[in-house]
């Protein structure tokens, strides 16, 4: 099992769960997150007061799939986020020592 | 006790409980099951005592107390037993514990317990508050009852000896503590119905104040002695009995003793009293709607009580004197007091004189007004929502209220749904969702409150605004078109219309009244979900919204919404996308020709047009097409590029020259790439043609359109020149098999007959540009022409690998004037300092070192 935790730009998330429905994936963990990198923040001179905001808002999405599809998946999500423009975000593939079921206490496979 | 005796008394204990379960699911509910419930405890208490002393004891007493002695025995409640005895029974405690303690311990059941003599009750209920209100409620259940009334004597002497007034303090105390530990916005979602605002302790806590200041301890009671008038009264028993039923069903779903409402609760209630969804609203929002107007009820009707008690309890009210403010309004110790029906219902504005009176000083109404006015309602004259002057005071409230007293007063006391029917179907109406913390009237109260808060902070857009009064009844009515099913802000939209005409709004202001309504969600909507990069997006949106003062509205509610809807609603993450929405939005509304109808009109009519020729179903090809670039074609040339198109691939060039007599117009085509434009110019300056205006165009699909109108620097006819050779010499550049600058070099040291040298031109001009626009940087150079000139600047631009989207390429007198809309490599624009010095300096040096 891997979890896979993808850094997107805000407007590409229907993209991407619409995608992720596509090839049946439907459970993931979404969070509002703040970005700092290469991209420029927005700055605004509005009637002399300057508005810098230092980050970039992002959306980032968390998902355990089963190891014989993380490259579908990963490149599931990295085709609908894609723009093309400086921004379009990361995915980070990370391995996963377990995973249980709150309800049933199911544990690894059963429990994704 | 033997054990098989034992275990005979729990299940002869128990079947009672489970009898009572029967029962309730038979239907025995509400008060009636209370009531059961302590008599079937009563009956098993006394029974214990009974088979344990023998006979009637003396000295020894077990009185209920709490809400067992009241006789209301919850399901799962605790059962609080007092047993009284005398110093001279002192022995006998222990074999009656036995007795009756031990088993109810051992059935499983929570017995409250205290053993104590008179003197130590008395002693008790002076450090412990709580104990001295169980006793309030004490209920002989068997055994001496001469020992019984010593302690009920005894117990209403005390407050004989002027502890009344301490006590009820207590109670206020109290009771505010509870408010802010049961009150936060959990609680709002998930209420404690009986410890939160308006639950059954807010009931008990009135009755229990009753008893101790006027002896009377029950709704009736209070009706008769005027405390409450016939429809309070029938509202507080109404919601009490509805209070009690949901309990029982609560303690019944949750199993134990458990007060709060928690979601899963909720659906499961709703359904077990019947309330499905339904395309209004769903079962469990009709439930919680209910749940609302109980606790609402509740705590008004507690709410006058305790400022009544205040008024008896503290002289200071007495003494003080009423100020008039206006005939028919006085100031009586910092509340606003309304005394004459009969001039109210005469001049009813002056109900709405009195609350935007309240609204600017920041009083509440006094209590005894906010009555006085809900028992008016019935005789308002219906005219009352048209009048002008009643509008002139609601619009001074909305826009005066920073603190929600007055509109809460206004909800409260019924005026806003007698005001404004289109409110009362919002009233304790609570969405299901984990969002949204307040019923819908409060949301709307809370965020005119939060509006009138940004007026500190936003001053400068507050201070442009042109209708205040719309901005305020707009961000009042946002949500007016909820629990009708369907979307609520275009409902809302279509809802305030009728009172726009009520309130004899204008034709302007009702429209963007309406507007407002309907766009509510417009901007946090798109902030959130598209692209803001995207230019052509962001005039969609300037053109929807249209007016810079809508859009300023526009945020403003956006801001108040959030911040009114929950806490952690508004985060620095939405702010910072609707900013940068907010901006670029009016920006593009600040250039008036972008937004100029006809400009839109204009584009409509071309691409209808093109339409008509390529057929209907591929207009929305046409939809991501820069609108320059449409405005400055014929529809037939659009068309033909649609079609040539189809050819391009990624080393293609298509080249069209046509020759319009004093120059030639070319028009290129081809797949965009970094320093396409210099190729383009290299070849050319190659071919002795000179650019004298040019239209680069690169479309969405990264299609690059460009028309170049030429002239040649040698004599040659237009048919005698080989437009073959410039494009297989144009292809070779773009694949990099042709080295523009030593063919350059070479041509033009040729002609001169010497090595190129470098000559200084007159001072040409360098601007670089970020303000014009927000999703390029936009490059001036001004220049004196020159056959080189296009292909330096072109190919400087190209070595940082800066990429041209949009170009306009001219003249102005005789400077030549090159506007180049560009992006960096990593698609940005050119923000950094340094890199745009660098940029600069090498432009300049460009543009100079030419030759002639």
């Amino acid at each position: 099992m891997k979890k896979i935790e993808a850094i997107i730009k805000p407007f590409k998330l229907d993209d991407v769960k619409e995608g992720l429905n596509e090839i049946g994936i439907t459970g993931m963990t979404i969070s509002e997150v703040k970005g700092h990198g290469r991209q420029k923040g927005h700055k605004e001179i509005y009637r002399g007061a300057e508005y810098v905001v230092d980050f970039i808002p992002k959306i980032k999405i968390e998902l355990i799939v089963s190891a014989d599809i993380v490259e579908q998946v990963v490149e599931k999500i990295r085709s609908t986020a894609n723009t093309g423009k400086i921004g379009d975000g990361k995915i980070f593939v990370l391995p996963v020592e377990d995973v249980i079921r709150v309800r049933t206490g199911e544990h690894g496979q059963d429990a994704i | 006790m033997e054990t098989a005796a034992a275990e005979k008394e729990l299940i002869k204990f128990l079947s009672p409980r489970q009898a009572l379960a029967a029962l309730w699911e038979q239907g025995l509910s509400g008060r009636e099951l209370l009531t059961h419930h302590s008599s079937l405890m009563d009956e098993f208490i006394s029974q214990r005592l009974f088979n344990s002393m023998g006979k009637k004891p003396s000295g020894i007493a077990l009185v209920a107390l709490g809400g067992y002695g009241r006789k209301e025995l919850f399901p799962f409640s605790d059962i609080d037993l007092l047993l009284l005895y005398e110093k001279n029974t002192s022995d006998l405690v222990e074999q009656v514990t036995d007795a009756v303690f031990y088993p109810l311990w051992d059935a499983g059941l929570e017995v409250g317990h205290g053993v104590r003599t008179i003197e130590a009750c008395l002693e008790d209920m002076k450090k412990d508050f709580f104990f001295h209100v169980a006793l309030l409620d004490a209920r002989l259940i068997c055994g001496d009852k001469r020992l019984f009334t010593d302690l009920s004597n005894a117990f209403w002497e005390s407050f004989d000896k002027g502890s009344r007034k301490g006590f009820v303090l207590d109670m206020m105390a109290h009771r505010l503590e509870r408010h802010r530990r049961f009150g936060d916005h959990t609680y709002l979602l998930e209420p404690n119905i009986k410890e939160s605002r308006g639950g059954l302790r807010d009931l008990q806590a009135m009755f229990w104040t009753g008893r101790v200041l006027f002896g009377i301890g029950t709704a009736s009671g209070f009706l008769e002695a005027g405390l409450l008038d016939k429809k309070e009264y029938s509202n507080l028993e109404e919601s009490k009995d509805d209070l009690i039923v949901i309990r029982n069903r609560l303690h019944y779903a949750s199993g134990r003793k458990n007060d709060r409402l928690f979601f899963e609760y909720q659906e499961e209630i709703a359904k077990n009293l019947r309330l499905y969804d339904s395309k209004q609203a769903l079962g469990v929002e009709k439930f919680m709607k209910r749940v609302h107007t109980d606790l609402q009820r509740v705590a008004v009707a507690s709410d006058l009580f305790f400022e009544h008690v205040d008024e008896i309890i503290n002289p200071r009210a007495v003494k003080g004197k009423a100020q008039k403010i206006v005939p028919g309004i006085e100031l009586l110790d910092d509340k606003i007091l309304l005394r004459d029906g009969e001039l109210l219902l005469q001049k009813p504005y002056l109900i709405f004189k009195a609350f935007s009176i309240s609204a600017k000083q920041g009083l509440p109404l006094h209590y005894r007004s906010r009555k006085l006015i809900s028992s008016l309602l019935e005789r308002l004259p219906e005219k009352l929502r048209t009048s002008k002057r009643c509008k002139k005071y609601f619009l001074e409230i909305l826009k005066n209220s920073h603190d929600p007293k007055t509109l809460l007063q206004m909800l409260d006391t019924g005026l806003m749904g007698f005001y404004l029917p289109e409110f009362q179907h919002l009233q304790a109406l609570a969405l299901h969702d984990v969002y949204h913390v307040n019923t819908v009237d409060r949301h709307l109260v809370e965020t005119v409150v939060q509006l009138n808060r940004l007026k500190g902070k936003y001053r400068d857009i507050f201070s442009s605004i042109k209708d205040e009064g719309i901005l305020f009844l707009a961000a009042f009515l946002h949500d007016i078109g909820k629990g009708l099913g369907g979307r609520h802000a275009k409902k809302g939209g279509e809802i305030v219309g009728t009172i726009a005409n009520r309130l004899s709004l204008t034709k302007e202001q009702s429209e963007e009244l309406g507007f407002l309504v309907t766009n509510h969600l417009f901007l946090i909507d798109n902030a959130t979900r598209r692209d803001l990069e995207d230019e052509t997006l962001i005039l969609k949106f300037a053109r929807h919204i249209k007016t810079i003062d809508r859009l300023k509205m526009l945020y403003l509610i956006t801001i108040a919404d959030s911040l009114a809807t929950g806490p952690d609603v508004w985060t620095e993450w939405k702010q910072a996308l609707v900013l940068e929405f907010y901006h670029k939005t009016a920006h593009l509304l600040e250039q008036h020709e972008l937004i100029d109808p006809n400009r839109i009109a204009a584009v409509e009519w071309m691409k209808e047009k093109v339409a008509e020729i390529i057929g209907q179903d591929k207009k929305p090809q046409l939809e991501n097409m820069p609108e320059d670039y449409l405005l400055s074609f014929t529809p037939d040339a659009i068309v033909q590029h649609l079609e040539l198109k189809k050819q391009l691939s990624k080393d293609k060039v298509i080249l069209l020259p046509e020759d319009r007599g004093n120059y030639w117009s070319i028009l290129l085509m081809s797949m965009d790439r970094t320093g396409l434009l210099s190729k383009i110019c290299g070849v050319f300056a190659l071919h002795n043609l000179s650019i004298l205006q040019a239209q680069i165009f690169t479309l969405k699909d990264r299609t690059v359109v460009d028309v170049l109108d030429v002239g040649t620097n040698i004599e040659k006819a237009f048919q005698d020149v080989d437009w073959a050779q410039i494009e297989t010499d144009l292809k070779k550049a773009l694949q990099n098999r042709l080295s523009l600058s030593h063919r350059l070099a070479a041509k033009f040291s040729g002609i001169s007959g010497q090595p190129h040298k470098v000559s200084i031109m007159p001072q040409p001009k360098v601007v670089i540009d970020n303000e014009q626009s927000d999703f390029y940087t936009i490059i001036e150079t001004y220049s004196q022409d020159s056959p080189w000139l296009l292909y330096n600047v072109t190919k400087t631009l190209a070595e940082f690998d800066i990429n041209i989207h949009k170009a306009k390429i001219g003249s102005s007198g005789d400077q030549v004037v090159d506007v180049f809309y560009v992006l960096d490599s990593l698609g940005e624009r050119l923000e950094d300092g340094e890199f745009t010095k660098e940029v600069k300096d090498a432009l300049l040096y460009s543009a100079r070192t030419c030759l002639i």
